[in-house]
């Protein structure tokens, strides 16, 4: 065996996934060749040394960091997607409902251009003009109302989770 | 493991004392490596302070799926590379921290031998260029796995394997080149004593 086959076995020894027959075969050539022996024996000297030389640290680094860690906020990854989501999904629901109390006419601009865009494609807009007022009657109106109640309802659950959020966050 | 995990969760619901538990198990292990990278005792103290309230800060983003050995790892390795890099300092252990390194030894002459010994091997890991070191020390001293070193580093295996291998021929170099140092100094003291020579 050659200088460079047996570093190669030496590699795999420090790595711990030497073969007894490779082991075996590492062997026979250090104990021949005196500059290999040299070399795994420094080496193996050194990791040893390694292995045994992790420092102690401080034994009032616990008390330290304790200490300390009442004036770092943890950061909250998921905190600020989550609230605006439900920020925004609240917002609009509440602004549609103000809308439909007040007669602001904030949608009117949208109800129109949806309008246009429902008559561009229906090609029956006389047949849409008749049922319409059946339509809003029957199935739009309801259908807005328990929209609304509903997103009531998801948007004090999320201020409700929100202040659970923060009082786990400051009053622990 | 598992503990861990359940200490993270206690932690995230805003149970501080859970994180005590982190710190005292993974103490060692953050000052270790910030020793091995400043050779500074209270230096390493403040990182492994500052590391510890940076991991509790950003305990939110902590992905499970590595160890928290391994992250807080990585945490340590990068705050101290960038420690070293802003205060572009060049890390040398001096003669006082070497003294504190060596074990007491009953025999005088041995004990002389073994500092020598620790010294070459400490000045022949010392001499490695960084990027070479930490991964040396990582593995050989911190005895963390080819994969745990690629989480810690953030580099492929490929480069880790690569640069552990060159770290030990680095390494083996540096060794006989003290080892030989060490024979002429000794083979040259032996003549100056030595009467009639």
């Amino acid at each position: 065996m050659d200088c460079k086959r047996a570093w190669n076995l030496m590699m795999k020894s420090f790595d711990k996934e030497l073969s007894k027959l490779h082991e075996s075969e590492l062997n026979t050539h250090i104990n021949e060749c005196g500059s290999c022996k040299a070399r795994f024996d420094k080496l193996t000297e050194a990791f040893i040394f390694m292995e045994t030389s992790v420092w102690q640290a401080p034994a009032d680094i616990e008390k330290r960091v304790m200490t300390k860690l009442n004036s770092v906020k943890q950061k909250r990854d998921f905190f600020m997607p989550y609230v605006i989501f439900n920020l925004i999904v609240f917002g609009v629901i509440v602004v549609s409902w103000l809308d439909n109390i007040l007669r602001i006419g904030i949608f009117t601009f949208v109800k129109d251009v949806f309008n246009e865009l429902v008559a561009a494609y229906n090609t029956s807009a006389a047949i849409f003009e008749t049922y319409r007022d059946f339509f809003n009657a029957y199935f739009i109106k309801p259908t807005v109302k328990i929209g609304i109640i509903a997103g009531i309802i998801y948007g004090l659950l999320s201020i409700a989770s929100f202040l659970q959020k923060m009082r786990r966050r400051y009053v622990s | 493991m598992m503990d861990d995990i359940v200490h993270i969760n206690r932690c995230l619901n805003g149970q501080k004392d859970a994180f005590e538990f982190l710190v005292t198990k993974y103490k060692n292990l953050v000052y270790s490596i910030a020793y091995n990278t400043l050779t500074n005792k209270n230096d390493a103290a403040d990182v492994t302070q500052e590391v510890f309230l940076k991991a509790w800060a950003n305990l939110s983003s902590y992905n499970p799926e590595f160890t928290f050995k391994t992250w807080i790892a990585r945490i340590t390795v990068n705050y101290c590379i960038n420690l070293n890099y802003k205060s572009r300092r060049i890390t040398a252990w001096n003669d006082e921290e070497m003294e504190k390194i060596t074990t007491d030894e009953n025999n005088p002459e041995n004990a002389a031998l073994n500092t020598e010994r620790r010294n070459d091997i400490r000045s022949a890991i010392n001499s490695l260029p960084e990027k070479y070191r930490i991964i040396v020390q990582l593995y050989h001293q911190h005895s963390l796995s080819y994969e745990e070193i690629c989480n810690v580093t953030g580099y492929p295996m490929s480069i880790v394997k690569n640069r552990l291998y060159r770290a030990r021929k680095m390494l083996a170099k540096s060794l006989t080149t003290y080892s030989q140092k060490a024979v002429n100094k000794g083979e040259k003291a032996w003549i100056a004593n030595e009467p009639g020579i």
